[in-house]
């Protein structure tokens, strides 16, 4: 059950995270300014357009359409495009460039009042969103197509874009950013 | 000592990490005076300071700040550190004051009126991306930014290495002026043991992650370094 409760800071527990309220609301400002906002990330944002795109096209196949392990360099081939137009969205979190180098965000609010874990629930979040909607579509459509076509329907189509959409790119954007600008 | 508020004490503070820690450090800091460590280096000056800024620092003991333990919350500890040191990051195609409009916003109290201000006590008033920015002036403009939000303490380190000397008049000056309200407290890092004495009212000697205590700095020469070499032979 989530806790919700609110201290004297103006903190919501969550599960076992601690949001602070104003330092995501500070965050919110920081990036929506587009301070940190350069042409690297509209490259980002399309290759992870891209590579999303092209993984979804296979993610809406039902299951049990798939043969394996016949199918197996494929489905990875999928998964890996998947997990990598992630990461790319997550480069516009995480990352800046100024001349010609690349600069992470983390360093430039090392010595700042906002927390290195706050920062790290904002990318989480962002993910958690994008992944989330991704992995609806693809539970849709699998049940969908698996019910309509193949006439046939098991919980595997919900459990496994779950854990291959949902759970695996967020499990690895928490790593990325645990340990990213340390 | 004058009893004045104490803005930062380190109690037993020892590290832990495997190839250099600070060991057993304990020190106050009162508001209304310029403090000053020197040492080599590699003495742990600059550590000292990281072990307060670092959120992630592991360490034995306690650091507390105007009163509370940085460690309890130290996002909002932050707010009370000016930190001016060239290791500082800012963005550096963005002029001086575009960074204080966006970094700044983190802050608590961050002024920008209070930074414009300092700005211009330093000569700063023409727009120059941090980046084409001298070492001189972007020191100037960490001390203003660090005005501005108006910390309790303020972390100098080897902020004075390459200055010119009438520059390093004025920027004595400027931190005097800091102090004369007695809300806070400074403490500068320099490997130049003259500047110690001579610009500071307190200094201590770090050597090899170890510390000796404060002292007045006019006494310093004598007592300090007496303590300082006893604590070598020791370690």
């Amino acid at each position: 059950m989530v806790q919700q409760s609110l201290d004297r800071s103006g903190t919501e527990m969550e599960g076992n995270m601690k949001t602070d309220q104003r330092q995501q609301e500070l965050l919110q400002i920081f990036y929506r300014k587009g301070t940190i906002w350069c042409p690297e990330h509209v490259t980002y944002q399309m290759l992870a357009a891209i590579m999303i795109g092209i993984s979804m096209l296979l993610c809406v196949m039902p299951y049990q359409m798939w043969e394996f392990p016949r199918d197996t360099p494929v489905s990875f081939l999928c998964n890996m495009l998947y997990l990598t137009g992630v990461l790319y969205y997550m480069q516009r979190y995480t990352n800046y460039a100024e001349g010609r180098k690349t600069k992470s965000v983390f360093d430039i609010l090392r010595y700042l009042p906002v927390s290195r874990g706050q920062l790290q629930i904002f990318i989480i979040k962002k993910i958690i969103r994008l992944c989330g909607c991704l992995t609806a579509v693809t539970i849709c459509c699998q049940t969908v197509f698996a019910v309509a076509f193949m006439h046939t329907f098991s919980i595997e189509n919900v459990f496994l874009p779950v854990r291959f959409n949902f759970l695996l790119p967020v499990s690895l954007v928490l790593l990325f950013t645990s340990f990213h600008g340390r | 000592m004058e009893e004045t508020r104490t803005v930062l004490s380190f109690e037993h503070v020892t590290g832990r990490k495997r190839k250099f820690h600070l060991k057993d450090i304990s020190l106050e800091l009162r508001a209304g005076y310029i403090y000053g460590l020197t040492g080599r280096n590699g003495a742990g000056k600059t550590t000292l300071m990281k072990y307060i800024l670092d959120e992630h620092c592991r360490y034995a003991g306690k650091i507390y700040l105007d009163g509370e333990d940085i460690r309890l919350d130290h996002a909002r500890a932050m707010n009370k550190v000016g930190y001016v040191s060239e290791d500082n990051r800012f963005f550096e195609e963005q002029t001086g004051e575009q960074n204080a409009q966006i970094l700044g916003a983190f802050y608590d109290d961050f002024n920008m009126e209070r930074f414009r201000e300092a700005m211009k006590t330093m000569a700063m008033t023409k727009p120059k991306a941090y980046k084409r920015m001298s070492r001189g002036e972007r020191l100037k403009f960490q001390l203003a930014f660090a005005i501005a939000h108006n910390p309790c303490v303020y972390l100098l380190d080897e902020v004075t290495a390459g200055m010119d000397p009438v520059f390093r008049l004025e920027f004595f000056d400027m931190l005097r002026n800091l102090i004369k309200d007695e809300t806070c407290a400074i403490l500068v890092t320099s490997h130049i043991d003259s500047e110690i004495e001579m610009k500071t009212d307190y200094a201590a000697v770090m050597s090899d992650g170890c510390i000796g205590m404060f002292a007045e700095s006019g006494a310093w020469c004598s007592k300090v370094w007496t303590e300082a070499a006893q604590k070598w032979r020791e370690t």
